[in-house]
């Protein structure tokens, strides 16, 4: 018995060659024993021998082999494959390509046409957390920003440009005009200045220590 | 012998495409037909060319690969190889082949599906609310 059971458990997970990651895909399996209830999604592969109450999505294959039994929605990015002796009582299955053997059970919608199976996975996957946080960061980052930000930016661009090219002209005519103004304000303010001061200062003196001295002389 | 053969000459000169096997009438058609309407046949059809309308056979159906058919299908065992529109019913067994596109409701005691058929529509299997029909 001791040696049965180590055997026996070693057979139903296979856990070296299952799960483990193959190829960094993940691959799950549900031995005959396992019950699985509630909601499934692998990045990988599925096999399931087992029981499955709830729905499963996988972005590669889902197995349902030997005696297994599923009940609830299926979606495979890839490929769903039902035994001879297994079942698959759905609601929805998406699956890209579907194989059903003789004998199997199985009933559902199947949508399997390659724009579904393409575009469906991509809606479907809106509840799982991580696809939010894998679309979430994906949309807001290019769409929006840099569009809102462009059209801001443009008419501020012609002005700049206007700037751009109106400084030359103006830059240089502004200084030259002021240069000019402030030249010709000088020179009249320094020749009317100057002038005035120097007719009345010149003439006053000088003629009167001149006449002073001729006088005295 | 003589005499079934005769009995099937005669028939098959009332119906087209009508061919004597083991028995069993086999209605057949060619890549190059087209039925339109409503076929109601004690025997089995081999579907092919351009179908439309509605086909019910107490034998067995079998739509060959390029075969378009837009059509309520319902016979024994159904074969699908070519193109199909329409609500399929296999009183026994449903196959679909690997070239196969079904576009329609199923309803079938017993299901096969090749890989690289395509399917889109729901699927029942067990008992039928239709029995085998044409009386």
């Amino acid at each position: 018995m001791s040696t049965r059971r180590p055997a026996s458990r070693v057979a139903t997970p296979v856990p070296a060659e299952n799960g483990s990651n193959n190829g960094g895909r993940s691959s799950i399996v549900l031995g005959p024993r396992d019950r699985l209830v509630g909601e499934l999604y692998v990045e990988g592969d599925l096999r399931v021998v087992g029981t499955v109450e709830g729905n499963l999505e996988a972005t590669g294959d889902i197995e349902i082999a030997g005696s297994g039994k599923v009940n609830g929605d299926v979606t495979a990015y890839n490929r769903l494959t039902v035994g001879s002796d297994a079942s698959l009582i759905a609601g929805d299955v998406r699956v890209a390509r579907l194989t059903v053997e003789d004998g199997a059970t199985f009933s559902g919608k199947v949508s399997m046409s390659k724009q579904t199976a393409a575009k469906a996975p991509a809606p479907a996957p809106a509840p799982h957390p991580l696809h939010e946080a894998q679309l979430q960061p994906v949309a807001e980052i290019p769409p929006p920003q840099p569009v809102a930000e462009i059209p801001p930016k443009q008419p501020p661009e012609p002005v700049t440009v206007q700037v751009a090219e109106t400084p030359t002209p103006p830059a240089a005519v502004t200084p030259m005009q002021k240069s000019r103004i402030s030249v010709s304000e000088a020179l009249n303010r320094t020749v009317a200045g100057p002038s005035q001061q120097k007719s009345k200062v010149a003439p006053t003196p000088p003629p009167k220590p001149i006449q002073q001295k001729g006088k005295r002389r | 012998m003589d005499v079934q053969e005769a009995t099937a000459e005669g028939t098959s000169t009332a119906e087209n495409g009508e061919v004597k096997r083991d028995g069993r009438k086999q209605f057949s058609m060619g890549s190059g037909d087209i039925l339109e309407g409503k076929l109601i046949y004690d025997g089995s059809v081999h579907a092919d060319g351009r179908v439309e309308g509605e086909v019910r056979v107490t034998g067995n159906i079998d739509v060959a690969n390029g075969a378009t058919v837009k059509a309520l299908l319902e016979g024994g065992n159904v074969t699908l190889k070519g193109q199909v529109e329409g609500m399929v019913t296999a009183r026994d067994k449903l196959t679909l082949g690997k070239n196969a596109r079904l576009s329609g409701d199923i309803q079938a005691r017993r299901l096969q599906i090749d890989d690289g058929a395509t399917l889109n529509g729901h699927v029942r299997m067990g008992d039928f609310e239709h029995q085998a029909s044409g009386q």
